[in-house]
Order: structure tokens, then C-alpha cells, then sequence
């Protein structure tokens, strides 16, 4: 059957079966920034953003995908420049084998499009869903704040 | 991962009507919302030929009116967490239990409907749904109404009959004079993991801070979330102390039927099932507006 969406502001039809979770097709497709962990919602590995909400594509049917604006990790540059979130990432080493970061990404992402302002415990909330078992969870909490401190002062 | 073998058509019915006719004629059809329990433990050796999603059926909803707070049973736990309206509706004891439900992740796609119709004990919304004694309606041939109390008869089943799904949760508002307090708590392994052991209270006094009124109820501790209904009993027409409220949980070991599983053993189980109780009914108290 046939998907129509749009990922990263591009219109997109893809072909997949009924059965295929949003993980599958996402990484059929290329965005192989979509990591594959656990299968059960529970590491964040496979995180994307569906209609401005962050998700577990493991765990979620790619049917219920028809009309929806996906976001990926390759979403998050312009015309190949890294946003000032992925900047940070890096800038803070906040990354070691980066299997959880475009997760985590995407979660810090979520919560900077609702929340410009957050405090400590709302980054602390929005990537509690995404284990790292390199880096450990101080320095993406930091690169969080960091990218969202510098963002205020870019507008 | 082909997450169900055996599917063959996804449904979208436009409103519940619709989602029980195709329930009755699909065959091996199941109902999804979130899917955040269906497709990680729910299906576990079923065939499923037809998924109908409910989603879509105009389920999306928190409505307050004069007398009840109605609840949409595809309500998101994320829109019940950061919903106005819950920040103080009964000390805030829904959002204080959608904040503590898993990851960001879970809670934009996990439903509230999902979660009484998984029947798990573990579930974080059913204690605070039964301290606030919610009613449950249920469209299916014709439609039901079920106080919560009552509505899980045992492990992963729920009084409803097969073609049935959950439309609305609907809260009662609190009326009169007299104040009620509640409160929510949950351990876990992690802030991550399903509880250990949790639990809601409600607690109404009167102006002499006598209790009126008790709600108690513990998840993960029975095959199903239970009503603590012998030490609500005991706290009647009492003003508490500390050493009532532990008096009034002594017998708790009665209520409860703990397991062993990969998290904790019956015993711990057990042991903090009385700490939990005693927990919430002082807060609950205290909330209400009584001195201890
Ligand atoms: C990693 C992880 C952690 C979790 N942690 C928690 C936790 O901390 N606390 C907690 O309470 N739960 C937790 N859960 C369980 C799960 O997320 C919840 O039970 C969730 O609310 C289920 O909702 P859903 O919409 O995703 O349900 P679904 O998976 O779509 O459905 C669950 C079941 O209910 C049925 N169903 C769905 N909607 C209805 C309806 N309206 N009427 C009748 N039946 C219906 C389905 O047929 C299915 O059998 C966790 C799950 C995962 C994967
Ligand atoms: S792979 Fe999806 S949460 Fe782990
Ligand atoms: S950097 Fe390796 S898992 Fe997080």
C-alpha cells in the first residue's frame, strides 16, 4: 500500500506493508539516522518527531503515519549547516558513540519547538526517555540548555 | 519488524458506532489507540487479521462542566499531564500521575482508554481513576456505565464483553462544603520503569477534621488495581494521628496479593504496599486541611 507524508518539509509517498512499524519505513527509506534498539519503547534509539510530538517509531504502525509531518534527524540542518542544537552536541561532547544521539536530538528538538524557556527539569523530563550508555546524561542535559540559552539569543 | 505477522487490513472508523460494527464483523479483529501496550506485549500469541484503530473517531477530548470533568478515551496521557484544567482539579493528582508515567515518548501516543483496557496492574492512571471514583462508559450493542470500582475482575480482564470499547472516563466534581484532599504516589526501579508499587487517596473532612469520607487505592500489589476498602473503613468519623493511620494499615497484608517478578519480590511488595497506604492517607489528610 501506499503512505503519503511529508518528512522534513518534503512530500514523500512510500510503499509499505500494512505491518511495517514507522522504524521500518523510515530506514527503508534512508533515514537511517532512525536507529533500531530495543523494539519496545524503551531506549529512545528509534525517537522521530510525528506531527510536532516525539514518538518511539518502534512501537508505532507506519499506517497511522498517512497526512503526518515527520521529522528526522537529517531534518535538523539547513543546507548542510548543523543547527545550534547539534552544535552544542558536539561543542559540549556531549556524544561518545552517538547510537542514542539522533534520539535525543530529536526529543531535546520536541521540547525546544513547544518550550523555547526550559528549565533544568523540563530537558531533564524531555530526554528521560532516551538512554545513552556512553556519555551518560549530564552533558546532553547541558548541550540542551546551552543550544537553548544561545537560540534565545539568535532571535 | 513486522510487528503483527497475521495482519491484513487497518481500520479507521469515524466514531465508536462504527468501530464496534467493524468489530463485529472482521474477523480476529482487535481494537489499537497509542499502541504502545498492543505492539510490545499485548498480542502475545493471538492472531490478528484486523487492527481498527480508534484514533480518529472523535475520542480527543477533556470537557468540564457543572458537575463532572469527561474524559475522551484516546486522550493522550501527554494532553492529560499539560491539560489546564488538571493542574488543580484534585491537587493535581492526574497530572502529578501522567508526569510519572514513562518517557515523553510513551506518553504522546499511550491513551487513556489503552491503559484501562490493558487491565494492567501496574497502571498509573487506574489508582487515581478509583480514588476519584470515576465512571467508565462503554459503547458496544448498547451502551454501559461502570463505576471503576468493580470494572477489573481479574489479571488483564475487565467486566467488559467481547465488541465493546471504552468511549469516556467521566470524574465527579466535588460539591458541598466539606474539603477533600488527595494524593498520588508510585515507586519504581527507575523513574523510567512501571511501578513497584503505587497508589492514590482521596480524603474528605469535616470542619472538625473527622474523615468523612476515604478513598484508598494500590496498584501492583493484586492481579489488578485494588480498593483498600477495610482501611478506608477504619478511618471513619476519626480525627487521624499517626499512629491511627499506621493502626488503620496493619491489617493490609488482607487486601493484598503481592507477586515475585524480575522486579521485586512479593515481600518487598508487601512491606511498601503499608508504607505507600500510610503515605497517601496522611498527605490526603493533610490536603483536606487536617493537623497530624
Ligand atoms: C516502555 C513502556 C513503559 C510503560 N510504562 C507504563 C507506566 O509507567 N505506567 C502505565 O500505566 N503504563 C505503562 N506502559 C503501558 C502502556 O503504555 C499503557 O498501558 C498505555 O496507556 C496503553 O495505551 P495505548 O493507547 O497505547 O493502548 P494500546 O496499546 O493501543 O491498547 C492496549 C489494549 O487496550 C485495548 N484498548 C485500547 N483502547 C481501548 C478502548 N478505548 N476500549 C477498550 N479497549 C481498548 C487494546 O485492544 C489493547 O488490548 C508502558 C509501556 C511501555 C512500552
Ligand atoms: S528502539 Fe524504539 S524505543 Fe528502543
Ligand atoms: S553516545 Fe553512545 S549510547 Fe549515547
Amino acid at each position: 500500500m501506499k503512505l503519503n507524508l511529508k518528512v522534513n518539509s518534503e512530500n514523500k509517498i512510500f510503499d509499505i506493508d500494512v505491518r511495517d512499524t514507522l522504524l521500518d519505513v523510515m530506514r527503508a527509506n534512508g533515514y537511517t539516522s532512525v536507529k533500531h534498539g530495543c523494539e519496545t519503547g524503551e531506549c529512545g534509539a528509534c525517537t522521530v518527531i510525528v506531527n510536532g510530538a516525539a514518538v518511539n517509531s518502534c512501537i508505532y504502525p507506519a499506517v497511522k503515519c498517512e497526512d503526518a509531518d515527520i521529522i528526522t534527524c537529517e531534518g535538523l540542518e539547513t543546507n548542510g549547516k548543523l543547527s545550534i542544537l547539534q552544535e552544542k552536541f558536539i561543542e559540549m561532547g556531549a556524544i561518545q558513540c552517538g547510537y542514542c544521539t539522533p534520539g535525543m536530538l530529536l526529543s531535546a528538538h520536541a521540547l525546544l519547538m513547544k518550550n523555547p524557556n526550559p528549565k533544568l527539569k523540563d530537558v531533564k523530563d524531555a530526554l528521560s526517555g532516551n538512554f545513552c550508555r556512553c556519555t551518560g546524561y549530564k552533558k546532553p542535559v547541558d548541550a540542551v540548555m546551552a543550544a537553548a540559552e544561545q537560540m534565545k539569543g539568535a532571535k | 519488524m513486522q510487528y503483527i505477522r497475521d495482519l491484513k487490513k487497518y481500520h479507521w472508523p469515524k466514531g465508536p458506532q462504527d468501530a464496534v460494527r467493524l468489530m463485529m464483523q472482521e474477523p480476529c479483529a482487535e481494537i489499537i489507540a497509542g499502541g504502545t501496550e498492543l505492539l510490545v506485549s499485548g498480542l502475545k500469541g493471538k492472531e490478528v487479521n484486523n487492527l481498527i484503530d480508534i484514533t480518529r473517531a472523535g475520542l480527543s477530548y477533556i470537557k468540564k462542566d457543572k458537575k463532572t470533568i469527561k474524559i475522551g478515551a484516546t486522550t493522550t496521557i501527554s494532553e492529560l499531564q499539560h491539560a489546564p484544567v488538571f493542574k488543580d482539579f484534585a491537587d493535581g493528582i492526574i497530572s502529578a500521575a501522567a508526569a510519572k508515567f514513562v518517557s515523553v515518548q510513551i506518553r504522546n501516543a499511550a491513551t487513556i482508554g489503552g491503559n484501562l483496557g490493558a487491565a494492567m496492574p501496574s497502571s498509573d492512571l487506574a489508582p487515581v481513576l478509583m480514588a476519584l471514583d470515576a465512571k467508565i462508559f462503554v459503547c458496544g450493542k448498547e451502551n454501559k456505565e461502570f463505576a471503576i470500582n468493580g470494572f477489573y475482575i481479574s489479571k488483564r480482564k475487565t467486566v467488559m464483553a467481547p465488541c465493546e470499547i471504552i468511549t469516556e472516563i467521566e470524574l465527579p466534581l466535588a460539591c458541598g462544603d466539606d474539603k477533600t484532599g488527595y494524593a498520588f504516589q508510585k515507586i519504581g526501579r527507575t523513574e523510567m520503569d512501571i511501578a513497584l508499587v503505587n497508589g492514590a487517596a482521596a480524603i474528605t473532612i469535616n470542619a472538625g477534621g473527622e474523615v468523612k469520607n476515604a478513598r484508598l487505592s494500590l496498584g501492583s500489589v493484586a492481579p489488578n488495581t485494588i480498593r483498600c476498602l477495610e482501611i478506608e473503613n477504619n478511618l471513619l468519623g476519626k480525627k487521624l494521628t499517626r499512629e491511627l493511620i499506621a493502626a488503620a494499615c496493619d491489617n493490609i497484608a488482607k487486601a493484598i496479593d503481592p507477586k515475585t517478578d524480575v522486579r521485586a519480590s512479593a515481600k518487598y511488595r508487601g512491606t511498601i504496599a503499608k508504607v505507600i497506604a500510610t503515605r497517601l492517607i496522611e498527605e490526603a489528610y493533610i490536603k483536606a486541611g487536617g493537623k497530624i
